[in-house]
C-alpha cells in the first residue's frame, strides 16, 4: 500500500497546495492591481476570474477525491485486511471516528463543501472585482484545510510543547510553499496570457503583478527555509543521519530540487523582472519574446520542479524519519 | 539586541530544545522483558511504545509453542497513558512464548515485532 499512498498524498497535497495558493494570488497580489484601469482591465479580469474558478473547482474535486482514495488506503492499512474487508462501513466508521487521521479527515471534509459552496457563489458573481467577506472566509477556509494536513503528518507523534512546536512549523511551511509553489500556476497563467494575447493589457498586467509576486515568493522561501530546518532537525537529527538513510537521502534530494527553484527565482527577480519593467515603455513585440517568455518558462520549470517535491513529500510522510532508525 | 536578533535567538532557542525523538511507534520496553525468563507466570503482558497509539487498530497476541493463543483477547491502551498497551494472559505453564505485536500509531502508521519470553519451570 505504501507506492499508492504516496503518490495519493503527493496528489492531495499538490490540490491543497492549489487552492491555497490561488487564493493567496487572487487576493493579496492579483486582486489589487485589477480592481483599478478601465474597460480592458474589466474584461482582462473576467478572463482569469473564470480561469481562475476553474482552476480552484478542479483542485478542490482533486482534494476530494484524493481525499477519498486515501480514506480507503489508509482503512486497508491500519485494519491490514484485504480491500474487499477493509472497505466496508465498519472499518471505514472505526477509522473515521476512532483514530485522529479520521477526525482530521471529517474536519477536512467538511472544509471542503464550504469551499465548494463560496466557489459556487463566487461564479454567479465572476465580473465584480471587490473583495467581500466571503473571499476573506475562502482564504481561512483554504488555509485551515492546507494547514489541518500537518495534523495528520510525523509531527503529531511528538508530546507536549515540542509536538505544538512541530505542528505550527509544518503548517507554516505548508502554507509558505503554497504561497510560492501554489501561486506560481495563476502566475504562469498570466505570463501564458501576456506572450499569447495580441492585448497589451496583460502585458501591463504582468508587470505590476510580477513585483508583487516577488515580495510574496520572499517571504515564503524566507518560511521555508526557517521552517524546512526546524523540520529537518527533528526527523533526520544531523547530517550522519541524513546521509545513511534512504529517509535522509530522499530529503537531500528535496533539498536540491528546492535550491534549483530558488536559482530560477533568483533569475526571474534579478535579471528578468527588471528586464521586463525596463521594457515598460517599448512597443510589445520587443520584448515579449524575450523577458515575458523567459519568465513564463522559468515559471512551467519551477512548476515541475515543485511537482517533483511533492512527490517526495508524500513518500516522506510514509516512511520511518531518519532519526528514529538510527537512535 | 535588537527586536529580529530577538525573535532569532527565540526561534534557534526552540529548535535546539526539539528532541527530534518522534516518530513511528517502535516498541520501547516490555513486561516481561523482551528475551527474558521470569519465574512467576505473568498474568499480563505490558508494552511501552515510543509513540501513541491508536487503539481501534492495534493489538498484542501471546502463542505458546504450539501457537494457540494464551491472552485473553482484550488488548487496551493504559488509561493515562496512550504509549502503553497490555493484554491479560489465561493461566501459563512453563514454557516459551511468543508476543506478537501490531499496531497504528497517531501519526497513522503501521508497525509490527514480535518478541519471546520464558516462564521457568
Amino acid at each position: 500500500m505504501a507506492e499508492p499512498l504516496a503518490s495519493i498524498r503527493a496528489l492531495h497535497f499538490g490540490a491543497s497546495l492549489l487552492l491555497t495558493g490561488g487564493w493567496a494570488f487572487m487576493f493579496i497580489i492579483a486582486r489589487p492591481v485589477f480592481s483599478h484601469g478601465g474597460e480592458d482591465v474589466e474584461t482582462a479580469h473576467e478572463v482569469f476570474n473564470r480561469w481562475w474558478l476553474g482552476l480552484m473547482g478542479w483542485s478542490l474535486l482533486a482534494c476530494f477525491a484524493s481525499g477519498l482514495l486515501w480514506l480507503g488506503v489508509e482503512a486497508i492499512a491500519m485494519s491490514g485486511l484485504a480491500w474487499s474487508e477493509a472497505l466496508t462501513g465498519d472499518i471505514i466508521g472505526t477509522v473515521l471516528t476512532g483514530t485522529q487521521f479520521g477526525q482530521v479527515w471529517e474536519l477536512r471534509m467538511v472544509l471542503i463543501v464550504l469551499l465548494a459552496g463560496y466557489l459556487a457563489l463566487r461564479w454567479r458573481s465572476v465580473g465584480v472585482r471587490r473583495l467581500s467577506v466571503l473571499d476573506l472566509g475562502a482564504g481561512l477556509l483554504t488555509g485551515g484545510l492546507l494547514g489541518s494536513l500537518a495534523w495528520v503528518g510525523h509531527a503529531v507523534g511528538a508530546e507536549g510543547g515540542e509536538r505544538w512546536l512541530h505542528l505550527a512549523m509544518d503548517a507554516v511551511h505548508l502554507l509558505a510553499a503554497a504561497a510560492w509553489l501554489g501561486a506560481l500556476v495563476p502566475l504562469g497563467f498570466i505570463l501564458a496570457q501576456a506572450r499569447r494575447s495580441p492585448a497589451p493589457v496583460w502585458i501591463d498586467l504582468a508587470r505590476h503583478i510580477i513585483p508583487r509576486f516577488s515580495i510574496l515568493g520572499l517571504v515564503s522561501v524566507g518560511s521555508l527555509i526557517v521552517t524546512g530546518l526546524a523540520n529537518a532537525y527533528s526527523t533526520v537529527g544531523d547530517s550522519a543521519h541524513l546521509i545513511a538513510t534512504s529517509y535522509g537521502r530522499l530529503l537531500l534530494l528535496k533539498i536540491a530540487l528546492f535550491g534549483l527553484m530558488l536559482l530560477i527565482a533568483a533569475d526571474n527577480r534579478l535579471r528578468l523582472t527588471p528586464q521586463l519593467l525596463a521594457a515598460a515603455g517599448q512597443d510589445k513585440a520587443v520584448f515579449q519574446p524575450t523577458a515575458v517568455g523567459r519568465l513564463w518558462r522559468n515559471v512551467m520549470v519551477e512548476i515541475g520542479l515543485g511537482a517533483a517535491i511533492l512527490f517526495i513529500v508524500g513518500a516522506l510522510g510514509i516512511m520511518h524519519p531518519a532519526v528514529h532508525i538510527l537512535q | 539586541m535588537n527586536y529580529l536578533q530577538r525573535m532569532l535567538a527565540i526561534l534557534l532557542l526552540s529548535i535546539g530544545g526539539m528532541t527530534g525523538a518522534h516518530a513511528h511507534a517502535m516498541l520501547d520496553h516490555a513486561e516481561p522483558a523482551v528475551g527474558s525468563t521470569v519465574k512467576t507466570p505473568p498474568v499480563e503482558v505490558k508494552l511501552w511504545f515510543t509513540e501513541a497509539l491508536e487503539p481501534a487498530f492495534s493489538t498484542v497476541q501471546v502463542f505458546d509453542q504450539q501457537g494457540q493463543r494464551v491472552d485473553q483477547q482484550d488488548t487496551q491502551p493504559q488509561p493515562s497513558n496512550a504509549k502503553v498497551f497490555r493484554v491479560a494472559l489465561k493461566p501459563l505453564s512453563p514454557g516459551i512464548y511468543k508476543v506478537v505485536w501490531r499496531v497504528v500509531s497517531i501519526d497513522s502508521h503501521v508497525t509490527k515485532g514480535d518478541f519471546t519470553f520464558q516462564v521457568a519451570p
